[in-house]
């Protein structure tokens, strides 16, 4: 399954890497990384469909996750995959925004591995 | 013809001069005061007719005093307009003189105290025009004391006018004294005449004939009184003939000098010697000679003379009915000249008694007004220097308390400033708080993280110590070692932050370092978006940096400079995101809030630009955004002071803030900062 993780913060991708460093090397899941909304959508119209499931971060620089979402929901992708929203706030503004637009899981941050994987492999 | 003849013969009559009449002591027979009278009036030069109207005075006082009184007015003003002092003083003796004929007593002390004054003054000396007219000498010392002698004769006069015989006898002996010490004929003779005159004396005929012998000696004239009384004396012993002999003398005398005063006491006396004869005839001719006299003086007094010498004629006559008549007549005019002279006197001792009063009162009034003038001298002084005292003082006091309000109110102003700066502050930092803590939790979830991955990885490390595997072993200890770099990145990063905050809240303390600009900006960028996002979940924002690396560390108060870029940054959001709002009238137009933050070095300046794309400010308000407490935010949103304090603080470093703006297009505020 590949996933691609949306975060302007770089390190999340070695974080993500050793997080799921045995799920990786077991090849059960792929991650993809973009560090902007407009990064990612360039990323989702080279490679149609192979996104299955996409985790987004809400505050960034430009387009934010909020937006990405929209588009990904709205635009261009059917079916559109699995996009979770993870954000540093945990409000319900910010909750029930991603929710009108679609979003089809919320996380906050600081992110909770375990029960990412549990969503994850359920997804799967 | 014969008109022009006559007018002919006139001009060759010798005219009289005044230089003729010098050795005579300023007497004049009848011609030469006629011709002095015409040339009086012609003559141009004051002094010679000073001299003039003197001599004519002479010629008139004894005879018509109101004459005589004339020209000696005359003398009297012109003497005070030459301003000659012994002429002054003698022009006011002779006129005092005169005006004791006229019955002006007052009037006549007055004069004579003032000749007293002026010729007891040895500086009257100076004048010395003619001092012969006065003395016989050359000598205006001489002529000055001859003046004094005479004014004495004349005082002695007027006090004898007065009643006052003892006074009258003293001034005489101080004349004659006074005469004597100069050897001045004129003054020892009427010194004597004088005395004998009031005072009889065994002695007369002697001391008459020694007097006389003073008035030859030095020239004077007017001997007819002495004369006269040798008469008198010489009848008093019998010598008929010797008397008869002096008294035609007298009377011959009294006529040459136009003495008619003494005329009509002579003709008396006569008349007088001749009752004693019982030369009823002769008695009474003289007796007309008074009246005859009397009528050409019109002198009520020498009326007098003249209706007793004819009552006691007429009484030796036996004419009983004339005598009676003449002598209600004396007796008449007699009582109205007493009542005029009793009320002379009386005016005149009330005179002399205010006089004396007055003086002493002038005395202590010039003494005490002397006294008063320095004691108001030194009152105003006083006064004055209390005034100002007074006036320092209260100025003093204003300025006190004056300096009190202004130092208190400085002190408010200063504390009142330094609050609302540090309330600036913190609200620009409760505006960051929720930045500050998104920024803080992104690094420690990472420090979290990567410690929780990393006792993961620990674990594992030891599974494959266990299965020997070594590549694997490498490779997580490569990853350990990566994670704990991590760790430590992501934990200074949080304190970085924190510490920020710490400056950021801090009173400035005023020192400048090398700090690198473009971090700066950066970092307040970061803070301000996150702040913003934090507080408005539906804000967002475009924001593009152009940051020219060349710039290097410049030398700031970094936590100044920081909030000044906060601020502008802050602003910006704020303006971009109007337009959304409904900032912009066309609603439907597509609007990103997008703001720009770049940093240039340009020369020796380092510009720090922050654009928005904001509705940009109205000129009518573009003068006003740098006032404290401007501000277009709603109520309660801004301090109006974020501006403000930016401005003061770009300034205090040196630098300048400006703003470039165009309504509807956004506005850009530029700090430029020198790089030293």
């Amino acid at each position: 399954m590949k996933i691609l993780v949306v975060d302007d913060e770089q390190d999340v991708q070695i974080l993500f890497e050793q997080r799921f460093r045995k799920e990786i090397k077991n090849g059960d899941f792929v991650f993809v990384f973009a560090f902007s909304g407009e990064e990612a959508l360039e990323y989702l119209n080279k490679h149609e469909h192979e996104a299955v499931l996409i985790l987004s971060d809400i505050n960034m620089p430009g387009m934010s996750g909020l937006q990405l979402l929209e588009v990904i929901k709205t635009k261009y992708y059917k079916p559109p995959p699995t996009v979770m929203m993870i954000t540093a706030y945990g409000d319900a503004e910010n909750f029930n925004t991603a929710k009108q637009l679609g979003a089809d899981d919320f996380l906050t941050k600081p992110v909770d591995f375990i029960s990412l994987k549990e969503k994850l492999k359920t997804i799967q | 013809m014969k008109s022009f003849i006559k007018i002919f013969l006139l001009c060759l009559l010798p005219a009289f001069s005044i230089a003729q009449i010098d050795r005579t002591w300023g007497y004049v027979t009848a011609k030469q005061a006629d011709s002095l009278k015409r040339s009086v009036l012609t003559e141009k030069n004051d002094t010679i007719k000073m001299a003039a109207y003197r001599s004519l005075g002479f010629y008139y006082q004894e005879a018509i005093p109101d004459s005589g009184l004339y020209f000696h007015e005359k003398h009297l003003a012109l003497a005070k307009k030459l301003n000659m002092k012994l002429w002054l003083a003698d022009a006011y003796s002779q006129t005092g003189f005169t005006l004791t004929f006229t019955r002006n007593l007052t009037k006549a002390y007055e004069y004579h105290t003032e000749a007293m004054k002026l010729a007891g003054d040895e500086k009257s000396e100076a004048d010395n025009w003619r001092p012969w007219t006065f003395s016989n000498s050359k000598n205006s010392h001489e002529a000055r004391i001859a003046i004094l002698g005479m004014n004495y004769q004349m005082m002695g006069n007027l006090w004898g006018a007065l009643g006052d015989r003892e006074k009258q006898k003293a001034y005489y002996l101080e004349g004659a004294k006074l005469g004597e010490s100069i050897n001045n004929g004129k003054v020892v003779f009427l010194s004597y005449n004088n005395l004998l005159g009031t005072f009889p004396s065994d002695s007369a005929i002697l001391v008459t004939n020694k007097a006389l012998k003073f008035a030859e000696a030095s020239n004077f004239p007017r001997i007819s009184g002495a004369l006269l009384r040798l008469a008198i004396n010489y009848a008093d012993k019998k010598m008929w003939d010797s008397a008869f002999v002096f008294a035609q003398k007298a009377i011959t005398n009294a006529k040459a000098n136009n003495n008619l005063n003494g005329l009509v006491g002579h003709y008396k006396e006569v008349s007088l010697l001749f009752a004693r004869q019982n030369n009823k005839d002769s008695c009474l001719y003289y007796a007309k000679k008074v009246l005859e006299t009397a009528e050409v003086t019109g002198v009520p007094r020498h009326f007098v003379e003249a209706y007793r010498s004819l009552s006691n004629a007429n009484q030796l006559n036996n004419k009983t009915d004339s005598a009676f008549k003449y002598e209600q007549l004396a007796h008449k005019l007699f009582d109205s000249l007493n009542n005029i002279r009793l009320a002379n006197i009386t005016k005149y001792q009330n005179f002399a008694f205010n006089e004396q009063l007055r003086l002493k009162k002038m005395d202590e009034e010039k003494t005490a007004y002397a006294n008063n003038l320095k004691m108001m001298g030194l009152l105003a002084v006083l006064g004055g220097i209390l005034v100002v005292a007074f006036i320092l003082y209260h100025n003093n006091r204003q300025k006190q308390k004056a300096n009190a309000v202004l130092e208190s109110t400085l002190a408010n102003l200063k504390s009142t400033q330094s609050q609302l700066v540090q309330s600036e502050k913190m609200a620009s930092l409760g505006e960051l708080t929720a930045g500050i803590a998104h920024e803080i939790q992104n690094p420690l979830n990472f420090v979290n993280n990567f410690s929780e991955v990393s006792a993961e990885l620990t674990k594992e490390l030891v599974d494959e110590v266990d299965k020997g595997n070594t590549d694997e072993v490498k490779a997580i200890a490569k990853d350990l070692k990566s994670n704990l770099e991590k760790i430590n990145h992501h934990g200074k990063r949080a304190a970085d932050i924190v510490k920020g905050m710490l400056q950021h809240s801090r009173s400035s303390t005023g020192q400048k370092e090398p700090t690198d600009i473009n971090a700066l900006c950066d970092e307040y960028l970061r803070l301000a978006y996150h702040g913003l996002r934090a507080k408005d979940k539906s804000f967002n924002a475009t924001m593009k940096t152009d940051f020219d690396e060349s710039i290097g560390n410049i030398n700031i108060i970094p936590q100044d400079i920081g909030r000044v870029v906060l601020n502008l940054i802050n602003n910006a959001f704020y303006a971009a995101s109007l337009p959304s709002k409904g900032g912009f009238p066309e609603s439907d137009k597509i609007h990103e809030p997008t703001i720009w933050v770049s940093t240039k070095k340009v020369g020796d300046k380092v510009l720090i630009s922050i654009r928005d794309n904001g509705p940009g400010i109205p000129s009518s308000i573009k003068e006003k955004i740098f006032q404290p407490f401007f501000t277009t935010k709603p109520t309660g949103q801004g301090t109006g002071l974020g501006l403000s304090l930016s401005y003061d603080i770009v300034k205090a470093h040196g630098g300048e803030l400006k703003v470039e703006t165009k309504e509807r297009e956004g506005s850009t505020f530029i700090i430029k900062l020198p790089v030293v």
